[in-house]
Formats: structure tokens, sequence, C-alpha cells
């Protein structure tokens, strides 16, 4: 292993992007498989997760009961070997339920002291399952762990070990008795990633693997060290000016009134994305980029992760839903409509 | 370094190349899409032309046209911006990182060559950055040798000729319209048209007319009042005077219309150099000069009488001091002005007149439109219940929903959503019973226990040990002794109890 900073600009020398853009392509062949293993199908699904992973980031899932979003985590962070836990939302969950709180324990001697036990927030993978049925409450004690990567609760401040990642799931046919999550928090997280339900050719190997003697056991490929170092490559990749000024430019076409929105966003779009939509644009682009084998983000690596990254990030006004004009054909037209820079 | 600036230097030259090529197939698109757009334009002089000519051959015979300044105009507009177009795609450069990107895009390089352009252009570079710079190398050879296509432009040429071939016929038709004969002595203002006289006929036309005297300029005259409006014209010419001074004798209801110096608007401007008139359907005017004998037997002063029809024809109400707002339908009079009326009659209406009198200006009026007057209000058909307007709402629905049901069901529809009803309840009067009562906590003053700084307990939690004795040990001798005292009576209690059962 090259013991080099990527970060390092002094650096020059070619051979050591090619050597750890190989390890990058390596190790996450190795753990796509061992997530494919209890996982059938659903590759888009899967590609996402770990691009969130190693783009260091937080994914949002979105499906319908029975499609293998509990699976697919809990897989992950079995192959990584990583800390997981899951929580899953209901209405009465307080905060405290999920950050820790302070216990009474009785020390030797009859002593009494309180001592902070850690909620299952304190974890590398979380699994926050059904977020949106969460109160607001309890849905914005996740902001500061998402964001700041720490939890705070009293006078404590717990900083939370790397690599964290909040991949929550909600369903989008249950809405009764349920809290959307607020625009503050849908922009935390990195994608929106829709699960379908598989191919008619999947459903033969997903029953043979569920109902069948044996389940299948994953092993651990990688751990969270190498995916912290990894982490550091991805952001080592370089951005050219034109990519990065078509990353811009769509951001700015998703919001109404800008120098590159269509009419359609003008009429139809009530709030476009911030400049976290750019960063998570770029960051996923990164990635793409690695995996191409391609040492610099090119345009059709940002238009590739483009309605992943702005999806969730786009809030349609009731004209859009009048006229049954939904996020994704907003998303569709601003690709379209956004050209990419010609030159300086 | 110098293997960079090379390749700088070679990357710049590929991107100049193909950016050109994108320059010189931009400015061919620019000109036939023009072309395309502004060859209907050819078109527009010569008919203009034939326009000029035919007017000129019926009115003016000193107005002409000329086939050079015909094609002058046709062409002009058409190369103008054509030209305009291409200069405006001349002058917006193509860069060479323009090229750079073509050619990423037509090879398929996923802008590797416009990164390593990118890259090389910075003063330091990272590991990936030289790794994506040599990344571009390999496919440099197959960039210079590219060729961009040459998309095929499609010129508009059936469009310009038969533009053109309708331009030409036209110009021609324009020609053998424009007048031949009849030069006048106004040969200078007719040379500042540049439809007229460039051409040696035209000199020759107007040579003869500059030895004619002014009278001469009367003899076009005959031709015009045989027109259809020529009559009117000078009819009303001769009315102007009097209308004027009618204007300023009339009154109005309330006497605000006197006014010394108050002329109509309605009357005949002089400012416009000529009068013209209304003139009502001949039918109507008929009528409307019958009526007013029958109905109106007081009359002021019936100077003129056809003024009169013809201002209330016209419908206007200026000067006239009139108060009954008639509104005269403009349509139903010919298109003369309205406001250039020559009437010479004024017969304002009195209130027993206007009650009276509102058939005949609704006929006056050609009957189009209903009087004024008659502004009797809409019929309600909403559906209703209860008393009159006012609904009753203890109809329990009968007669259909209330207004208040019908906007929230109209807007349901509109909205595709459903909108429950909201009961409002109300309390009714007496002693209410109350079932559930939320009581609100207050606020305790006490100060929180800081459970940390508490000290540990000084004595255990748990159960005693057997050999730990209380501190004070009256307090055992007396609970010692009750309990001895309590086994004793029960032990005397049960030796009474075994004695009186006996043997």
């Amino acid at each position: 292993m090259s013991s080099e900073n990527p970060a390092s600009v002094a650096s020059a020398d070619p051979s050591v992007a090619r050597e750890q853009a190989d390890r990058f392509v390596s190790v996450h062949q190795k753990i796509r498989a061992e997530v494919g293993r209890a996982m059938v199908g659903q590759d888009e699904v899967v590609d996402g997760v770990l691009a969130a992973l190693f783009a260091g980031g937080h994914v949002l899932l979105e499906g319908v009961p029975g499609l293998g979003k509990t699976l697919l985590v809990r897989t992950l962070g079995q192959a990584v070997d990583l800390q997981f836990s899951r929580i899953q939302f209901t209405p009465d969950m307080m905060p405290a339920d999920i950050q820790g709180t302070m216990v009474l324990i009785e020390s030797e001697g009859g002593a009494h002291r309180l001592e902070f036990q850690e909620g299952p927030l304190v974890a590398n993978l979380v699994l926050a399952d059904e977020i949106n049925r969460a109160t607001p409450k309890t849905q914005s004690a996740l902001l500061e762990a998402m964001q700041e990567k720490q939890i705070t609760v009293g006078k404590r401040t717990i900083r939370l070990t790397e690599p964290f990642c909040v991949m929550a799931t909600q369903n989008p046919v249950e809405q009764e008795g349920t809290y959307p999550l607020p625009e503050a928090q849908l922009d935390r997280f990195l994608f929106k990633v829709l699960v379908g339900y598989p191919r008619e050719a999947e459903y033969a190997e997903i029953l043979r693997r569920t109902t069948g003697r044996t389940d299948a056991e994953v092993a651990k490929v990688s751990n969270g060290a190498e995916i912290v170092e990894l982490r550091r490559i991805v952001r080592a990749v370089p951005v050219p000016e034109h990519a990065e000024t078509y990353a811009v430019r769509l951001v700015m076409g998703t919001q109404p009134k800008s120098g590159y929105s269509s009419k359609l966003v003008d009429d139809m779009v009530a709030l476009g994305s911030s400049p976290r939509g750019a960063q998570a644009l770029l960051l996923g682009a990164k990635v793409k980029a690695l995996l191409a084998r391609r040492f610099s983000v090119a345009i059709e690596d940002i238009a590739a992760v483009a309605p992943a990254v702005l999806r969730h990030r786009v809030m349609v006004n009731f004209r859009a839903h009048a006229e049954n004009v939904s996020v994704e054909d907003v998303v569709k037209d601003v690709l379209k409509t956004v050209v990419a820079p010609r030159g300086a | 370094m110098t293997n960079d600036v090379l390749l700088r230097a070679e990357l710049d030259r590929i991107g100049a190349k193909i950016a050109s090529s994108l320059q010189r197939a931009r400015i061919r698109e620019a000109a036939a899409a023009r072309l395309r757009a502004t060859a209907p334009w050819l078109v527009i002089a010569p008919a203009v032309a034939v326009v000029i000519a035919s007017f000129g051959r019926l009115v003016d015979p000193r107005i002409g046209v000329d086939l050079l300044w015909i094609a002058v105009f046709a062409i002009a507009p058409t190369l103008v911006l054509t030209l305009l177009a291409v200069f405006e795609v001349a002058l917006r450069l193509t860069h060479g990182s323009e090229g750079l990107a073509r050619l990423d895009h037509d090879l398929r390089l996923e802008g590797r060559l416009r990164a390593a352009h990118d890259f090389l252009s910075r003063a330091e570079t990272s590991s990936f950055q030289r790794a994506a710079i040599e990344d571009a190398v390999p496919h440099l050879a197959r960039a210079a040798a590219y060729e961009v296509p040459t998309t095929r432009v499609e010129w508009p040429i059936g469009r310009l000729l038969s533009c053109s071939a309708l331009a030409v016929v036209l110009g021609v038709l324009a020609a053998f319209l424009a007048p031949t004969e009849g030069g006048s002595a106004e040969t200078v203002g007719a040379r500042r048209d540049p439809f007229v006289a460039a051409s040696p006929t035209a000199q020759r036309r107007d040579a003869p007319a500059r030895e004619r005297g002014p009278t001469d300029s009367k003899k076009p005259e005959p031709e015009r009042t045989k027109s259809p409006g020529a009559e009117t014209k000078t009819s009303a010419a001769k009315a102007a005077p009097s209308l004027d001074s009618k204007a300023r004798e009339s009154e109005g209801k309330t006497g605000e219309g006197i006014s010394a110096n108050a002329t109509p608007t309605n009357a005949a401007s002089n400012s416009r150099g000529f009068t013209s008139s209304q003139t009502p359907p001949s039918d109507k005017t008929e009528k409307t000069e019958g009526k007013p004998k029958k109905v109106k037997p007081k009359k002021p002063e019936k100077e003129v009488p056809t003024v009169k029809k013809k201002l209330d024809s016209s419908g206007a109400t200026a000067g006239k001091g009139t108060g009954a707002g008639s509104s005269k339908n403009p349509g139903s009079t010919e298109w003369e002005s309205k406001d250039q009326t020559t009437s010479d009659e004024e017969d304002p209406l009195t209130e027993d007149e206007e009650v009276n009198d509102e058939d005949d200006e609704s006929e006056a009026r050609g009957g189009l439109q209903p009087s004024l007057r008659d502004r009797r209000p809409a019929t309600n058909r909403d559906l209703l219940i209860g008393f009159g307007n006012q609904p009753n709402p203890d109809a329990n629905g009968r007669g259909g929903p209330s207004e208040q049901k019908k906007s929230r069901g109209v807007a349901s529809l509109v909205l595709g959503v459903p909108i429950p009803d909201h009961v409002k309840g109300q309390p009714n009067p007496g002693r209410t019973k109350i079932t559930q009562e939320r009581v609100l906590p207050e606020p305790d003053t006490v100060a929180p226990l800081a459970a940390e700084s508490r000290p540990p307990r000084s004595s255990p939690v748990a159960a005693r040990d057997e050999g730990a004795l209380p501190a004070e040990p009256w307090l055992h001798t007396l609970v010692k002794n009750y309990f001895l005292a309590a086994r004793a009576v029960g032990a005397a209690s049960e030796s009474s109890a075994s004695k009186a059962k006996g043997p």
C-alpha cells in the first residue's frame, strides 16, 4: 500500500493514483459480490447504496415493504464488518430512544451514579426503518448526527465513529399517520434511491434463497478503516472546470426564475435544490468516475447521478400536483434543458 | 514540463481545427435559417407597389411605381437580415475547448481531452490529474485525424424561387397598373416619392403639365365627386358652420352644456382638412324623419332636420347637452367617422320624451342594443331553500345543498381531493357535564436535584443483617417484651382451652 496522502497536491506521480483507483475498484467489486450473495437483483439500488457509503453520505431508500431494503443494509454491514443497528421508528418514539439517555446505575458499595446509555444511533451503519413514521422531533434528532457526525445529550457530546452512514427507508404507500420528512433533513441525504419490484426472472432465485434450507453466508471482505481510506481516495479525484460548471448549472436549473431554469421549472417548482445538491453531484460523480477507471469527473458522470441527487431536493408546487407533473419529470426536463458549457 | 507544453499545444491545435469547422457550419446554418425566414419578405415590396399602383390608377395618376425601386426594396431586407445573422454568428468565436468537447462527445472519450487540457493549464497537478493527462495521450492521434462530419445545410432554394417568382409577377403587375397618362404641376412632390418619376416617361409627362395652368387641376375633381362618399363630404362641408352655431346654442337638462365657445367633439373638424359625415341607412333615416313628427309635437327650430338624425345615429353626445346618455351602436352605421357628423338639427330630449322615445332611440340605433334604462336585475336561478333569498338552516338538506356545501363541493371537484364537512359544535344552554377534564401541569419551582452531587447513602439499602442492632436498644427491648407478652398470653389461652375440654 502506498503511504502517499492522496489529498496531497505536491505528489505528481500518476502511478500512485492508478494504484489507488485499482484498489478502490477491487474493494468495491468484492463488497458488491458479497452483497449479491444475499441480495438478488436491485443492481441500481446496491450501486447507489455503495456509492453513498464511499462518498461519505447518507442514503434514503424508498419502496414498498418486502423488497429487501433491510436485508440490503444488514448484508452490507456484515460484508464490511461495520457495527450495524436498526431503528424501527414509531410515532411514539422520543429522541432519547435513538440518541441515548442518562440512566441511574448502582455501583459497588451502594453508590449510584448516572451513566450515559448510548442509543442505537451510535453505530457505523444505522438502518432507520420507516423514518417517516417518527415524529418531527425524533426526526430532527437525526439531523445533528447525520450532518455533524456527533450526538449531544445534555452536556455530553459523543463523536460518532467513522464511517458513519444512515440508511433510511420509507414507505411511499402508507401515508396515514406519517410525518413527511422536512426539507432540512431531506437535504442531508446524499441520494434518494427508489426500490422497485424485482424482475420476473429474479423471483425464482429470491424464492430459492429465502425458502431453502440454508441461508446465504456473507463473508467480511473489508472493514471500517478501509472504507475511510477509500473515502479519501474518492475525494482526491479532480473535477475539471467545465464539469464543475455543469453541476452548478444543473442545480441552478432546478431553481425557478434562475438563468438556467426552463418554463416547466418556473411553473411547477416551488423550491429548487440547494448548493448541497451540487456537492452531492460531484461526490457521486467522483465515485462513478473511479468505477469507470477514469481519473477525473466527466459530464456523463454528473448526469448519471443527477436523478438520485435531485429527486428529493426539488419540491413541486400545487399546480404540478394538479397537472400530474412529478419530480421525475422535472428532473428529466432539467437534464434535457441544461446544456454543458461549451468553452471558456 | 516540456512534454506538457507540447501536449498542450497539440491539444490547442486540435481544438482550434475542430472549432473552426464548427464555426463555418454554424455560419452556413444561420444564413440558411435566416433566408428561410425572410424569403417571404421578397413579396412585400411588390405587393405594396401593386397597391400603390392601383391607388394611383384609380385616384391620383400622379402616383406611379418604378421597377428599379421595387427590386431594391424587395431584395434589401432579406439580404441585410441574412448578412446580419452571419455577422452575429461570426462574431461569437468558437473556442478551442468547444472543439475538444465535440471530440470527446463524438469519439466517446468521456471528457478525457478536455480534462487533460484543463489540468495542463494549472500550475501544480496532483497524481490523479497527472494520471488523467496521461489517460488522454493515447487518444490524441485519433483526435487529430478526426474530421467533423459536415452537416447538410438545407438551403431554401425552392422557397426563394417561388417567392422571387411571385415578387416578379407582382412587380410586373404593378408596372402594368401604374398610370401612364396625366401629368400635373405637382411633379416635385411626386419626385420625392421613390416610386414615381425617375423614369423618362414620367419626365415627359411632367413637362407638358408645367405649361398648364392651375385650372387644369380641377379636371380630376368631377371624377372624385362620382365616388360614393363624395356627396356626403360636400354636404358635410356645407353643413359644418351651421352645426357649430347650433352646438353653441344647445342646452342640456341642467344647462351645463351651455358654453359660449363650446363646440361638439363630433363637429366637423377643420384640422382634418376635409369633412365627413355619418349617413345612417336611408331606410332608417326616413323612418326617423317621419316618427318625430308624430311623437314630438314640441320641437325647437328645425333648421337642419337631417343633422339631428345623423347626430342621433352617431351616438355622440358631447356638446349636445343631452343627459339621456344614449349609447349608439357604431356598427349600425356606415364607415364614416362618428365624430364628424354634419347634421344640422338638434333636438334635445326632455324627461317626458325620454320615456316615450325608448323605442325611437333603439330604432335609431338600429335596434341592436337594449335601452340602458331597463336595468332590472338578472333572475336568480340558484337553487335556494328557505325564505326568499336567505337559506333555511333547518331544512336538513331538503331542496339541495346549501351555498357552503356547493362551494365546498366545487372546490373538491377542482382540486380532486375530498374536502370533508366541518361541523362546529356548539354547547347547548344549560349545565354542561364534563366527563374528561384536562389538567395542565403546573411548573414546579423546586430546584432540580443534581444526582451526581448527592452523597452516597450512609446506610445500606438492602435487608439488614441480623447482627446489626438498631442504635436505640430501648426500642429493641420494647419490641422483645411485646412479643414475649404476646406469647405468654397465647400460651395461657391455649392451656385454659385444653382444661375446658377435659379428659
